[in-house]
């Protein structure tokens, strides 16, 4: 004979609270492991610090997923890179040495690898069923996915660091299972758009486990990039080395992108015309092996990027920049030889700064980029229209 | 109980027809696609789809891929969704437990013929695919060679751009139908469970339906991502990474505990309801 707890058998309530019960216990098992408390290092920032830079030793194999809004346009010539930063990035990583190592970048349909095998570097493209292989040194190259997986980010960032910029310990963090300890980095100079640059790593191995940027003045994080797996066996030889099938394209090339976007000097002719040694107030750095077309100014946070575009691309990225809604930059002091003020397009984003302007006799389009401030831009281009505008146009 | 109801889903026209719409849809695709040599670009449209102009043996996976988004929920979902709603839409219910049948062994036999159907569907759209690719596409394996000496026989190129035996592709695919099939169990048990809600097999389907599209929804939000890792539809794609080289498991695994939850909850909520539910119709 059943009985009824009001309108409700006893059965019924037994089996509901058993179904609940199990329920309620399986939807608070992630959260239960979310807040068990995660031990505390005693580590140091300047000890972390330096542990972090001296892990790039330390073997790993993983999976991450990076996630960037920046809101960045579709440039021509750009779009993985645009891609890359407006978007989430899913990556398996087979890390041997720094010198062997392998990450996929990793889709519903299909993938993008890029392997360290040695000196070399392969990059494969299921897209195009082409594995490319890279010689030769690449001091300059465009962003790839496992630039933002979270060992190289972090090492990056911190290298880029300077003196003067502040570093301080953070809570730990369980990521991927592992009890890190965090690590701020504040930069100091006031043109960069860097607000903090937050690593959790690994206190013992120094292996950077997450990295957060957050913009400045702003809260919330532009770029995070986390493991949500990770194992710290290190991975066979074979795996980290291209098998292409048979049927597999194979091609070779020096400084793949580059040399599709970039036009070759600092005026855009083609005649290999130097730079300006500064622009902005910041010297231009030269890296050894570099191509010619593309500069580098300033040090630390406080640095940007010069490319000169091929006639073609750089039309079609201004528009493209514009018809994304780019705002329109006043140059000034660029009246010089002119007729008026040249202006320039502008993209804003919390982190990275792009401005594009046509300068020069050949009427070239100059890309500037970086995580600086439009301000830096702007009188850095400033500068370049001028310096520009002055050159003799025949040579 | 189990052998009334199993015969009870083969005697049933529409699932034969559903089996037969989910077999067709890949073998007109694959038609297509050999009379006019146009499969989308690696990377683009269904997944592996255009490595089968070159290797017909990869036709299973394309068509599961085919299938998986719409046509395959839709139709566990119909099953699913009729297996208690139905009868009592139709008025057999109240006579089938008049039989001395209890309502959980009922409720078993009505999982177990779900079960069979969805393992049905996934092979079959398997198995009718591998042929129709072999007959149109082919799978001639090629011999690679290595310092001279033919190493292995390659029949498709993975995901990661390495070779692929005929063996690689035979137990990746089973690997691939097994998640799919478990995928679709997690639809059922969600159908299943609004069929002993409601006394319309129609709405039923549509609310388990309701609950993929939401799914599908949140999967892509940003907003959502604290929740993600526990949608329904969260690791439906990750059959892919049987194809890739080696095989990832990350989300394979994760996919398969998370359909497995889902099945384990609505089950036991379609028990929980149905075993003490008023039968009146």
């Amino acid at each position: 004979m059943e009985t009824y707890v009001g309108s409700v058998s006893r059965g019924a309530w037994r089996r509901w609270s058993i179904v609940a019960s199990g329920t309620a216990l399986l939807c608070a098992l992630p959260a239960v492991i979310a807040v068990l408390p995660v031990s505390a290092s005693p580590i140091s920032a300047p000890a972390l610090r330096a542990r972090i830079l001296a892990s790039a030793r330390v073997p790993y194999q993983g999976y991450a997923e990076s996630t960037v809004n920046l809101g960045l346009p579709l440039l021509p010539g750009l779009h993985n890179v645009s891609l890359l930063l407006d978007g989430t990035t899913d990556q398996y990583v087979w890390y041997r040495s720094p010198s062997y190592w392998r990450a996929d970048d990793v889709t519903g349909t299909g993938e993008s690898d890029t392997y360290a095998d040695g000196g070399v570097t392969y990059l494969w493209n299921y897209g195009t069923n082409l594995l490319t292989q890279v010689t030769g040194a690449e001091p300059v190259r465009l962003p790839r996915a496992p630039d933002l997986l979270p060992p190289a980010l972090a090492r990056r960032l911190l290298d880029t660091a300077g003196r003067a910029d502040r570093i301080s310990r953070l809570p730990g963090r369980r990521i991927a299972g592992v009890d890190t300890a965090g690590l701020r980095l504040v930069p100091a100079g006031t043109s960069t758009t860097i607000g903090a640059v937050d690593i959790w790593a690994d206190p013992v191995s120094g292996l950077p486990l997450e990295v957060e940027i957050t913009g400045r003045g702003t809260t919330q994080p532009v770029l995070i990039s986390t493991f949500l797996e990770l194992s710290r066996a290190q991975p066979d030889l074979a795996a980290v080395i291209p098998h292409p099938a048979p049927n597999v394209g194979l091609t070779t090339t020096r400084l793949p992108n580059v040399d599709g976007v970039l036009n070759s000097d600092g005026d855009g002719d083609g005649d290999t015309t130097p730079f300006p040694p500064q622009l902005g107030g910041l010297r231009r750095v030269v890296l050894p092996g570099s191509p010619s077309g593309v500069a580098i100014y300033g040090t630390g946070f406080s640095r940007f990027v010069l490319l000169p575009l091929p006639r073609g691309v750089g039309t079609d990225a201004l528009n493209a920049a514009i018809q994304a809604g780019a705002g329109s930059v006043p140059l000034s002091g660029t009246g010089g030889s002119q007729a008026g003020t040249q202006a320039g397009v502008l993209i804003r984003t919390p982190l990275l700064s792009v401005l594009l302007v046509r300068g020069g006799f050949h009427h070239a389009v100059f890309l500037f980029t970086g995580a600086v401030t439009p301000a830096l831009l702007a009188s850095s281009a400033s500068a370049l229209v001028t310096d520009l505008s002055h050159r003799p146009r025949f040579r | 109980m189990i052998r009334v109801e199993l015969v009870k889903l083969a005697r049933r026209p529409r699932s034969w027809v559903s089996l037969v719409l989910l077999c067709g849809l890949p073998v007109l695709v694959a038609v297509f696609v050999a009379v006019t040599h146009l499969a989308p670009p690696p990377g683009q449209g269904p997944a592996l789809l255009s490595a089968v102009l070159s290797s017909g043996s990869l036709y299973p996976a394309a068509a599961l891929a085919i299938v998986l988004p719409i046509f395959l929920p839709v139709a566990v979902a119909v099953v699913a969704g009729d297996s208690i709603a139905g009868e009592a839409g139709s008025g057999t219910l109240r006579y089938l437990l008049a039989r001395p049948v209890g309502r959980t062994r009922l409720l078993a036999a009505k999982l177990v013929a779900l079960v069979v159907y969805t393992l049905s569907a996934v092979i079959l759209v398997a198995v009718t695919a591998y042929l129709t690719g072999i007959a149109l596409f082919g799978a001639q394996p090629v011999a690679a060679t290595a310092g001279g000496l033919t190493t292995s026989n390659i029949a498709a190129t993975s995901l990661s751009g390495s070779g692929l035996s005929p063996a690689d592709i035979a137990l990746r695919t089973i690997g691939a139908v097994a998640f799919i099939a478990v995928s679709m169990l997690g639809v059922g048990a969600i159908a299943l469970f609004l069929s002993t809600i409601t006394d319309s097999a129609l709405g039923a389907a549509l609310g388990a339906l309701a609950a993929l599209i939401t799914s599908e929804v949140l999967v892509t939000l940003n907003a959502a991502s604290a929740v993600n890792p526990y949608l329904p539809t969260r690791y439906w794609l990750a059959w892919i990474d049987f194809f890739r080289d080696p095989i990832v498991w990350r989300n394979i695994e994760r996919g398969f505990a998370v359909q497995g939850v889902y099945v384990l909850v609505f089950l036991a909520a379609s028990w929980a309801h149905f075993a003490t539910k008023d039968i009146t119709s």
